[in-house]
């Protein structure tokens, strides 16, 4: 009977008179020849497995994480937008048509200047809404926005997102960036938020907490 | 000296056969495949999933022609649909076969899940057939998204805005789902690449595996016998 407590006892018997008989509750017999390349393939086969998949998992998911290219966007000289709002189209990003964004843009008050900039894009589903008078409404499944983009009918679970502005850059010029969510105040006044959700993500709300913002 | 004798039309085709058989067993496997016994009071509802297979060769084969001609960027995707649908050689018949039949490959599989569904052919021991049938119905339902897209028309552009949000008002992973199909916080130039590349690469891999693995389950298990069957099962038959 072999010393359970060490594994020498194997290697003595096989190096004894025994020969390539291993007795079978020694170390030596534990892990069989079968058993040890068993183990040896699945390790560096999960090895090579894994020198594949990780870089070609993170080269899928990455880029969608990471943010977006984008730049200010000079859209005029700030004397011609009046308090009526304007449907300007512009490009922010290096995407040509694919970052082609349109917003609706009112000139507040004159001194000192400031401006209400609504993006076009209907909170629902993310289609455009078009200007009626001075009010919004989309097309696609009837939401319905007043004059400072709060949702007055239809399914848009949130107010329109506002555009941040430069009033710095170019003196007299006015420059739009990128979108963010609109929020709604305990007056019921709409504000330009510094989150970012996807149309259809509530913003406000306990319902807000199942849409986590991924990183823009 | 005698002449060798002159083989016999008959023994010209078997040759060759009994050749490849031989080496490979490819022949019997085959025969093995099609001429499977079949109970006798099934009727045309089962070759439903025949139809389909059918279906999906149209689509891989008509799909593999449109990719020579497609452009998958967004400046050049909605000319060379044109380019195929105006000017390429029966462009129009074989982008009009890859549509339509997207079409009739929904259709046709819901026709063979309703007949599976009705007649209780899901159940034991075929569950495995049917839950493999899911993944393929929802492989579908993905290859349907994402080739909406690729026409790159008005129409297409929104639809998939609306789809891609769709999907980013699921809770929790909602928003990650919809970043990853826009490669991006927004709909990006990257978007109708991976669209592309899942509508002809991945999603087509994974359909054709779960094809296998449904048939390897129907071959094994057998059809099964309408409810209303007088015929009774045999031992050892389900």
């Amino acid at each position: 009977m072999a010393d359970p407590s060490g594994g020498h006892t194997g290697l003595d018997a096989a190096a004894g008179a025994a020969g390539a008989y291993a007795d079978p509750a020694s170390a030596r017999a534990a892990v069989s020849r079968g058993r040890f390349l068993t183990g040896v393939t699945l390790g560096i086969g999960g090895l090579i497995g894994a020198a594949v998949a990780v870089p070609v998992v993170g080269f899928a998911l990455g880029p969608s994480f990471s943010g977006e290219d984008w730049y200010w966007t000079d859209i005029g000289a700030v004397d011609q937008f009046t308090n009526k709002y304007q449907a300007v189209l512009y490009e922010n990003g290096p995407g040509g048509n694919m970052d082609r964004r349109v917003v609706f843009v009112r000139k507040d008050s004159d001194n000192p200047v400031s401006f209400t900039v609504l993006s076009n894009t209907c909170m629902h589903l993310g289609c455009p809404v078009e200007l009626k008078g001075n009010s919004f409404a989309c097309p696609c499944h009837g939401g319905q926005y007043n004059s400072e983009g709060k949702r007055t009918a239809g399914p848009p679970v949130r107010p329109l997102n506002r555009v941040e502005t430069n009033l710095d850059a170019v003196p007299g010029h006015l420059l739009v960036g990128r979108s963010f969510a609109s929020k709604v105040d305990d007056n019921g006044k709409v504000y330009m938020s510094d989150t970012w959700k996807q149309p259809g993500q509530p913003v406000q709300g306990l319902l807000s907490f199942l849409y986590p913002a991924p990183p823009r | 000296m005698a002449s060798p004798p002159i083989p016999s039309a008959k023994e010209l085709v078997e040759a060759p056969l009994d050749w490849v058989e031989e080496r490979s067993g490819l022949i019997s496997l085959n025969n093995y495949l099609l001429f499977r016994n079949v109970p006798s009071d099934i009727s045309w509802l089962q070759t439903l999933g025949s139809a389909l297979i059918t279906t999906f060769a149209v689509q891989a084969v008509t799909g593999v022609i449109l990719a020579m001609y497609y452009h998958p960027d967004p400046t050049g995707a909605f000319s060379s649909i044109q380019f195929i649908t105006d000017d390429a050689t029966l462009g129009w018949l074989v982008r009009g076969m890859h549509k339509w039949g997207s079409s009739v490959f929904v259709i046709l599989l819901f026709l063979h899940m309703g007949r599976v569904f009705l007649m209780g052919s899901y159940k034991y021991p075929r569950e495995m057939t049917w839950l493999t049938g899911s993944l393929i119905f929802l492989c579908v339902m993905f290859m349907s998204l994402t080739g909406y897209l690729l026409v790159f028309d008005q129409r297409a552009y929104w639809a998939s805005v609306v789809a891609i949000n769709i999907n980013g008002t699921a809770p929790i992973l909602g928003p990650y789902i919809s970043e990853f199909l826009t490669v991006g916080p927004q709909f990006s130039q990257n978007t109708l690449s991976r669209f592309y590349s899942l509508h002809m690469l991945a999603v087509p891999g994974a359909i054709i595996a779960l094809i296998g693995l449904h048939l390897y389950l129907v071959i094994r298990l057998g059809v099964s016998s309408p409810p209303w069957s007088k015929q009774r099962a045999k031992a050892g038959e389900v």
